[in-house]
């Protein structure tokens, strides 16, 4: 082979892709740098490291929570009809099979309560919900009259809702039962974009009597009392952060849509005896990136009194990503992509 | 023979892999603009951006068509999809977001289908600039065509 040729390509082509990852390691590091800044707060840790208890693999289909008592554990499922049950050690697994009827619709966007005996399948899509008991026939409710995408169980037949109206969405209450329906007022953001910029997980707390909506792109948890009066709103501790959502619809397709990347300040979140356990992601500046990349940073708001008492780190396990955790009375459940986990509760 | 067909093998994939992609951002435009709107790392330039890519990639496309730009064609292919590779690297390990991937039969991959399917097109490239340049080579020394040398004109005197 002659020399000659031998030097330019093998010195062109490894040219060529290094000016193609360059422009992409520019393009990159552009876009983190704000992410990479500091965030002017610290994280106050509780605790070094979480204690595990228990760890199983995860069935494949098990999506997500769906209750708890004392002795059980409850998960939602692909299959609406279906609810993965195990005692409080993440043993004696089984499936509890509903008379849910298969429906394209319930099983595009659902979400499942167990208030046992009872079990809520709540399809918003639909919308509609539907109430049944292992063994027992489905009653089902068109209820409320538009598109529902976050519920909360307030109590038997009582449900907090965030609803479509027109092309936002705002609180609701509402017995499915009887039909009532109660809306907010004026309390929801209207930006006229299906309520992307201001989505967020509703949950109740009975100790508290209040409802919480942490809002996924915003440093701030929404209260409200059950008969949807606003009480306060509560900013967390990462104060300078900004999430710019915006969207559109497009005339093409009907569809809105947003416009710029969903940065997330908080990924999910938790509520037990007046005590809201957020995932946050935003690194404290007291926080070492290893620290922050290889763990969730739990923070935990007082919601009655509307203080921040401190922060713990459930770890990611076995390279394993967490979807979602559970506070239960003693213990944290943790749902990773492959695992479910419980450690003991640090408080 | 062989060499050749290698290339034009090769050339052949780079162009059908272009042209499809570029006519499937083309006749959805709009959901090709808004998906690159959502991607942390084009956001600011997903205007730009929307139109360059299938541009780039239809020039390419036709650089690989013609003898002339081949090499050109081949070097291009090699650029952009190192740069596809970069980048899909880059947003799994580092992009606090990830949209949907693009369009065609190449959205119904995973991102981490997509990264490797680049990979073996970037080793593509780089087997046909191996090949495409040793054949210049090869043509490039075919010897010269030799000229009669003629004899030395003798003068003798007229007696």
């Amino acid at each position: 082979m002659n020399l000659r040729f031998i030097k330019k390509t093998i010195f062109l082509i490894p040219i060529v892709m290094l000016v193609a990852v360059g422009l992409v390691a520019v393009l990159a590091w552009k876009a983190l740098k704000p992410i990479n800044d500091k965030t002017g707060f610290n994280r106050k840790l509780l605790i070094k490291e979480l204690e595990i208890m228990k760890a199983v693999d995860k069935p494949q289909n098990v999506l997500d929570f769906a209750g708890f008592t004392n002795h059980h554990l409850y998960f939602k499922t692909k299959n609406p009809a279906k609810v993965y049950i195990t005692d409080s050690d993440l043993q004696n697994d089984n499936y509890i099979e509903l008379n849910i009827p298969i429906n394209r619709k319930i099983a595009s966007r659902f979400s499942c309560i167990v208030d046992s005996p009872a079990v809520y399948v709540l399809a918003g899509n639909l919308p509609g919900i539907l109430k049944t008991q292992p063994g027992d026939s489905c009653k089902s409710y068109q209820f409320p009259n538009a598109i529902f995408t976050r519920t909360a169980l307030i109590s038997p037949n009582s449900f907090a809702l965030r609803m479509f109206e027109g092309t936002d969405q705002i609180f609701a209450k509402g017995n499915p039962s009887t039909g009532e329906l109660l809306k907010e007022k004026n309390i929801s953001e209207k930006n006229k974009d299906a309520g992307i910029s201001t989505d967020g997980a509703l949950f109740y707390d009975r100790q508290s009597n209040l409802l919480a909506f942490v809002q996924y792109y915003k440093n701030e948890i929404i209260c409200l009392d059950t008969n949807l009066n606003f009480v306060k709103k509560i900013k967390t501790i990462d104060i300078n952060s900004r999430s710019s959502i915006k969207a559109a619809e497009i005339k093409k397709e009907g569809v809105i849509t947003s416009l710029t990347p969903k940065r997330l300040l908080n990924a999910s979140a938790s509520i037990h005896n007046g005590l809201l356990f957020i995932n946050s992601k935003i690194k404290g500046d007291n926080e070492t990136k290893e620290a922050f990349t290889n763990n969730f940073s739990i923070d935990i708001y007082d919601i009655k009194n509307s203080l921040y008492k401190g922060s713990f780190y459930i770890p990611v396990y076995k390279n394993d990503q967490m979807t979602n955790f559970l506070i239960t009375a003693n213990s944290i459940v943790v749902i990773y992509k492959k695992y479910l986990v419980t450690y003991k509760l640090p408080l | 023979m062989k060499r050749n067909l290698a290339i034009e093998v090769i050339s052949g994939l780079l162009i059908l892999l272009f042209v499809y992609t570029a006519v499937s951002k083309l006749l959805d435009f709009t959901t090709f603009q808004v998906q690159l709107s959502k991607s942390p790392f084009i956001n600011a330039y997903a205007n730009t951006v929307a139109w360059t890519l299938p541009a780039g990639e239809i020039l390419v496309a036709l650089a690989l068509t013609f003898k002339r730009t081949h090499l050109l064609g081949l070097y291009a292919s090699l650029f952009l999809m190192t740069m596809f590779t970069a980048y899909i690297w880059t947003m799994l390990h580092y992009s606090y977001y990830i949209p949907c991937s693009c369009g065609g039969i190449l959205s119904k991959m995973g991102w981490n289908q997509h990264l490797w399917f680049n990979v073996g097109f970037v080793l593509l490239s780089i087997i046909g600039i191996i090949l495409q340049k040793k054949q210049n080579l090869v043509y490039s020394k075919k010897p010269e065509k030799k000229t009669e040398e003629l004899p030395p004109v003798v003068y003798t005197a007229m007696s």
